[in-house]
């Protein structure tokens, strides 16, 4: 069984278009988003939810105020400024702020800090027309997405253990931050969706550079090729100089959104466009190389 | 007076950088009284730069954060400080006399040293990034935060990013990373007004919802622009009635706007359709609107 993992580094290149189209070209293959906290894959996938469970994440801290004296303590030891004065003498975290680390609790005589948790992140194993698929849900403005991304990998290579699914196809977070380190740490095979725009160029770069990082080996999908065919030609040559494959270039077709729009992958809804062709192609391109990985 | 305006997205490549710097180079040239800086928020992947190629750096600082070490000559392997820390940082192996920090994981909280009866836990500097200041014009600078390729402290970086800023009177853009999460709450933490730029797609659609929920969590005004639009008469449609009040208009779908940008240019000088809804958004942004950075 292989993990491959789909990154970008720019955010709208096009990852979760090509996840979408591999799934449906794919058989036994177990879908994960590791999109967590704007995933859109489920979307496409139409996911009938077979169980659903909590992921708390961390802690946060609440001041009972009743009990609070208005020492400053906790004030003085959080190192993340998220511990401010009310206008009653007394103190208030900032949920946003507070990053779980407890040092309040542990610091303070009276016993005013309570903990709580999130109740409103959850994981998913799910039933799809292209097999199984783990995702997770996180409510807007929550923090440890790193660790829900973990949890999500985890559970998904658990089910393609039962299955003996041959492939996990990952679909990751944009940027290079924390939550993509989650997504990529441990897999099999990256693979990176580019765009050739002086943006999608220098994105595709810091990732790749994060890739190797890891010791992961990389190859290249180039979406929206024809939008300017002097700077495809730079990512190319960037690409290829950091030994990069690049195993299609895909052109712009607005059949792509539309396909979104109907809630079907791109080679599901026009299966004779360029586009679905050259990922048909791809497809079986992709299958070689990790058998080899 | 000073103005801050976060632009969002959720989801990635709806046009979030490209609507900052048209709104800054707006900005910059019909106020020519006031200071207007745009801060690159995408510590992750920062390309502001790479469309404002007029400008002089004049400010740079490394970003360092305080990581936790232990002293295993002083180290007594007691594992209080394991089970202190609340990210799981701490390895501490008492027949192997091996105690370590996890540097990526480590959040720099003090809960160790607080732990620590032996006086064995210090301190590293670990770089998680750059800050860098340019001046673009004699009214007009450009702040950007780049973190660290392998750092996991995206958002101490957008934190510390915004500690540089100068605090006096200026209208301030901030460009936000993309999704939701608490990278995206630091970024808005602060801004008297957020713009969500948004896709006429389902998943642009599907996103634009979860950061207008965000900024309502968080008591942000907000305002949504459509980019990207076929028909720019009928895009409102595409946003759900209980949000049409916060529609501020919508850019269209160009060609050639889309392969100047992809060479860093991004002028629409030459795209009447394009310029006018530009301007309408601006307008009804700072006149219509009463957004309070205009009345002066």
């Amino acid at each position: 069984m292989k993990e491959l993992t789909v990154l970008s580094g720019k955010g709208g290149a096009g990852k979760t278009t090509v996840v979408a189209a591999l799934a449906s070209l794919n058989t036994n293959t177990i879908l994960c988003d590791s999109d967590v906290d704007s995933s859109n894959l489920h979307i496409i996938a139409n996911p009938q939810i077979v169980k659903k469970e909590i992921f708390h994440g961390g802690y946060k801290s609440s001041i009972n105020k009743s009990v609070c004296n208005g020492c400053a303590i906790c004030y003085e030891y959080c190192n993340f400024g998220a511990i401010f004065k009310s206008e009653d003498g007394k103190f208030n975290v900032d949920p946003n702020r507070c990053e779980g680390c407890l040092l309040c609790s542990r610091v303070c005589k009276f016993n005013a800090i309570e903990l709580y948790q999130s109740n409103n992140n959850f994981w998913y194993i799910s039933r799809t027309r292209f097999g199984t698929m783990v995702h997770a849900s996180m409510a807007p403005g929550e923090d440890n997405s790193g660790r829900l991304v973990t949890v999500v990998r985890k559970k998904a290579k658990e089910e393609a253990l039962k299955v003996n699914a041959s492939l996990i196809l990952n679909d990751g977070p944009p940027g290079i931050g924390c939550p993509v380190i989650a997504s990529l740490t441990g897999s099999d095979m990256a693979l990176v969706v580019a765009e050739p725009t002086i943006s999608g160029i220098h994105d595709a770069k810091r990732v790749l550079e994060l890739i190797r990082k890891f010791n992961i080996s990389a190859i290249a999908i180039i979406n929206k090729s024809d939008i300017n065919q002097e700077v495809n030609e730079q990512l190319k040559i960037v690409l290829k100089s950091s030994g990069v494959d690049i195993l299609a270039e895909l052109p712009y077709d607005n059949i792509v959104s539309k396909a979104i729009d109907s809630g079907k992958s791109v080679t599901e809804y026009a299966p004779d466009s360029i586009v679905s062709q050259k990922l048909l192609e791809t497809c079986k391109e992709l299958t070689l190389l990790l058998n080899r990985a | 007076m000073s103005y801050k305006i976060a632009v969002v997205s959720g989801k990635g490549g709806t046009g979030k950088t490209a609507f900052s710097i048209s709104l800054f180079n707006f900005l910059r040239s019909n106020l020519e009284r006031s200071k207007v800086t745009i801060v690159d928020c995408d510590v992750e992947e920062p390309n502001i730069s790479l469309f404002l190629k007029d400008k002089t750096k004049f400010y740079h600082k490394l970003i360092t954060q305080d990581v936790a070490v232990i002293d295993e000559e002083r180290c007594k392997f007691c594992k209080k400080c394991s089970d202190y820390c609340a990210f799981n940082a701490i390895v501490v192996i008492p027949r192997a006399r091996y105690a370590k920090v996890d540097s990526s994981l480590c959040h720099s909280c003090g809960a160790c040293y607080l732990a620590c009866n032996y006086d064995a836990i210090g301190t590293k500097q670990y770089v998680a990034g750059e800050v860098d200041g340019y001046k673009i014009s004699s009214n007009s600078y450009m702040y950007e935060g780049r973190l660290k390729v392998g750092s996991p402290m995206q958002t101490f970086l957008i934190g510390e990013l915004k500690k540089e800023l100068p605090q006096d009177d200026t209208i301030t853009i901030y460009d936000s990373p993309p999704g939701t999460s608490c990278s995206v709450v630091e970024t808005l933490s602060g801004s008297d007004f957020v713009i969500i730029v948004a896709e006429p797609t389902a998943f642009g659609i599907h996103d634009m919802l979860l950061v207008r929920e965000l900024a309502d969590n968080l008591d942000k005004p907000c305002g949504i622009v459509l980019n990207k639009v076929e028909d720019v008469e009928r895009a409102v449609e595409y946003i759900p009635s209980q949000h049409r009040n916060d529609f501020l208009g919508a850019l269209p779908y160009s060609v050639e706007f889309a392969w100047n940008y992809a060479c860093g240019e991004l002028s629409y000088s030459n795209e009447e359709r394009l310029k006018e809804s530009y301007f309408k958004i601006f307008s009804k942004l700072f006149i219509n609107e009463g957004a309070d950075c205009f009345k002066r």
